[in-house]
């Protein structure tokens, strides 16, 4: 496994993913503290979360921080405590229920103290499930394991758009936790409640963009046999370190190298895949002819519009393997079409682009490929057969990018 | 799951989620609304340019309307990219955004307008800096704020001066120098002779070996996109090269050390400095300092130094 792309310096990045690993976790919990009015638990309980924060770290050891703006930082955290915040509110429940008990009914004080031990080893119990569910998410969406460049984590956020429900939610909160103190102690299990309404768009908006960033189906997986066996490394995360730039490249699903040559690759399929969840969460709930979301639609055959992009995206490995002194001498764009055909369009763009076009047959034994079913020679034979991998077929008769790209206009 | 699916309904029903738009369609329209062209109109005249309705066509030859000014050989085209496209940086916008790229000729300049847009999200300021390096396009993204600025404005002077400093209507490039005019028939023959020629005999190379070669020693930028897309005819090889280097008059980009300078040339000088023979290293010296392709006093001066060997005659006229 290859990772590119490792920042100069490691430590801030990890100092603030246990910094807002803690705060994703503290924010929903700390309520429930104060409504059972003992804040001095507050500061066992959060230097309890701050020590587990920190030993989870030990899970990202060999991976490089994924570079992230803080609109990017602040939403994460938000969409975690979504998560947080329903299951702080399920353990809350077990003090409500201590409370409405100890004032309903005359109970001794010993029962009385085996109740609130019982509520309490509830609440532990729940904050521990909190701090093991939250952390792989949020290790995975600071370090992931896979994937090229890095794609918005929230496509279609910004801070103006986020400002208002964020200065209204604080607000609430700020009012709520006013009351809770003064009069009313509900009110701090309220602010629960807020939080969950409040976070529950970004949390859906991240769920949305974790199966676009994780899918890695058969098909590619197959893919990414076929390389091996042809002694390709699969690059399993690159990226440059530069946001804008790592967003580019983010539009290849697979990047592949061999003595100094390299294969981008984006794959387009039917049924399932990287271009299916792309199309189910509707990249970003964006509705889009050449992404279409329909079955009916994904019968059509592909425009060259799907490869426009390409090229610059190129561009912008070669941008990030200079910066990170990575040899890719030379990179080949590949589309490759799994249960898609492609119209006119975009084999007259392949051609004049010089963008390698694979049409997989659909009888192709991808998933016994996938699996490693089949003997050495017989996966070249396939790369040979499938992915056309002599790669002069790619590079005979075709202009050097930027030679015969004029308008017609 | 049902919880949440429900509080994200509630909550962006209560902010009022804006109709998604799909942004190939969104780019099908690339002219600016009738009220900036009435604002444009009359600033652009004022400053000489002529407002027309022009249209551009994509590879598949779908024709998009557009607005372009116009200043006897000088143009610039203007153009609305919808919100939805520059506002969220997705795969889908990404690609819908870089079809721009295939309608515009090398050293376009193009401005482009986002209504209720100031800033396009992380990621389009690469495109379009790739754009300028690929195609030498020089694209410009107006925050809207400035339109808003312009059409707010009712102090004539005061609207002009913004008008020009929004649209960078300064001569930003200046033309690469052609001094002695054109190269000719004959000289463009003898380059394509000459490279080739290298191309196909250069030592231990292949040809498309020897051609990438080349392209790095002129240091053009993102020499690398080169590889990997030469054929393995020299003659095509040469003709493409030469044919982007002259017949679209490149020159370095700004940020480039040789800035400004004739790509041609320092073509033209990497393959000088190929191991060829002293003949033709007189020729392209000749067609160098006849047509001051070159701007370094001290290359110039051995270039013209060897381009006066009465050994090899000159091309007749």
């Amino acid at each position: 496994m290859e990772y590119y792309g490792t920042p100069s310096s490691q430590f801030v990045p990890r100092a603030l993913f246990v910094f807002l690993f803690f705060l994703s976790i503290a924010i929903p919990f700390v309520p429930i503290l104060l409504f059972i009015q003992r804040p001095w638990w507050t500061f066992g309980i959060l230097a309890a979360c701050l020590v587990f924060s920190i030993s989870s770290l030990t899970e990202a050891r060999s991976r490089p921080a994924r570079p992230v703006t803080n609109l990017e930082r602040f939403l994460v955290v938000v969409a975690s405590l979504f998560g947080n915040s329903a299951i702080a509110f399920v353990a809350a429940w077990g003090f409500i229920l201590v409370k409405v008990l100890a004032s309903w009914l005359a109970w001794s004080s010993l029962f009385m103290r085996i109740l609130w031990g019982v509520a309490i080893a509830d609440v532990c119990f729940f904050l521990l499930s909190a701090l093991l569910t939250a952390g792989p998410a949020l290790l995975e969406a600071f370090f992931p394991k896979t994937g090229v460049g890095n794609a918005s984590l929230f496509p279609g956020f910004a801070w103006p758009k986020v400002a208002w429900q964020s200065v209204a939610g604080v607000l609430t909160i700020v009012l709520l936790a006013y009351l809770g103190r003064v009069a009313w102690p509900y009110a701090y299990l309220a602010i629960i409640l807020v939080l969950m309404i409040v976070s529950a768009p970004v949390s859906t908006a991240f769920d949305r963009q974790k199966v676009r960033t994780t899918a890695s189906p058969p098909p590619l997986e197959a893919i990414k046999a076929l390389l091996n066996a042809s002694g390709y490394v699969i690059a399993e995360r690159l990226q440059t370190g530069e946001v804008a730039l790592d967003r580019l490249i983010a539009v290849f699903d697979l990047v592949a190298h061999k003595e100094g040559h390299a294969l981008a690759i984006v794959f387009k399929t039917s049924a399932s895949g990287v271009d299916a969840a792309v199309a189910s969460t509707s990249a970003s709930k964006s509705i889009s002819s050449e992404y279409p979301t329909s079955e009916g639609e994904r019968d059509k055959p592909l425009t060259w519009t799907v490869a426009s992009s390409l090229r610059t995206a190129i561009w912008a490995i070669y941008k990030g393997a200079e910066k990170q002194k990575v040899k890719m001498a030379s990179i080949q764009p590949l589309l490759i079409l799994f249960g898609r055909t492609a119209d006119a369009s975009l084999v007259e763009f392949c051609k004049s682009e010089s963008i390698g076009l694979v049409v997989l047959p659909e009888t192709a034994p991808l998933e016994g490929i996938a699996k490693g079913q089949f003997s050495p020679e017989q996966m070249r034979m396939f790369a040979r057969e499938y992915l056309e991998l002599n790669l002069d077929s790619y590079v005979m008769q075709q202009a050097p990018p930027g030679l015969a790209t004029e308008s017609p206009a | 799951m049902i919880i949440q699916q429900t509080a994200t309904f509630i909550t962006e029903k209560l902010a009022g989620e804006p109709e998604k738009k799909d942004p190939f369609l969104a780019l099908r329209s690339l002219e600016i609304d009738a009220e900036l062209v009435k604002t444009f109109t009359p600033l652009f005249e004022q400053a000489g340019f002529r407002i027309v309705l022009d249209a551009v066509r994509d590879p598949t030859g779908m024709s998009r309307k557009l607005t372009l000014a116009k200043n006897g050989g000088s143009s610039l085209y203007v153009i609305a990219v919808d919100k939805c496209v520059l506002g969220e940086f997705t795969d889908v916008t990404f690609s819908a955004f870089n079809t721009l790229l295939y309608l515009f000729g090398a050293s376009s300049k193009v401005r482009i307008i986002s209504r209720d847009l100031d800033v396009p999200d992380l990621g389009f300021d690469s495109i379009i800096e790739q754009w300028e390096q690929f195609k030498k396009i020089s694209a410009v993204v107006i925050p809207w704020k400035h339109i808003a600025a312009l059409l707010r404005e009712n102090d004539s002077e005061t609207r002009f001066q913004k008008f020009q400093l929004i649209f960078k209507l300064e001569p930003c490039d200046k033309p690469v120098s052609q001094a002695a005019g054109p190269i000719t028939d004959a000289e463009r023959d003898d380059i394509l002779r000459i490279m080739s020629a290298y191309a196909s005999g250069a030592f231990n190379l292949t040809p498309q070996a020897a051609m990438q070669n080349l392209v790095l020693a002129a240091d053009f930028p993102d020499a690398g996109n080169f590889s990997g897309s030469w054929s393995g005819d020299p003659n095509s090889n040469s003709l493409r090269l030469l044919k982007w280097a002259k017949d679209d008059h490149l020159a370095y980009p700004q940020n480039h050390p040789r800035k400004g300078q004739s790509m041609l040339g320092w073509l033209l000088k990497a393959l000088h400095d190929q191991t060829i023979s002293s003949e033709d290293k007189v020729i392209l010296a000749r067609i160098v300092v006849d047509h001051a392709l070159i701007e370094d006093a001290a290359i110039v001066s051995n270039l013209r130094t060897e381009a006066s060997d009465p050994d090899v005659p000159r091309h007749q006229p």
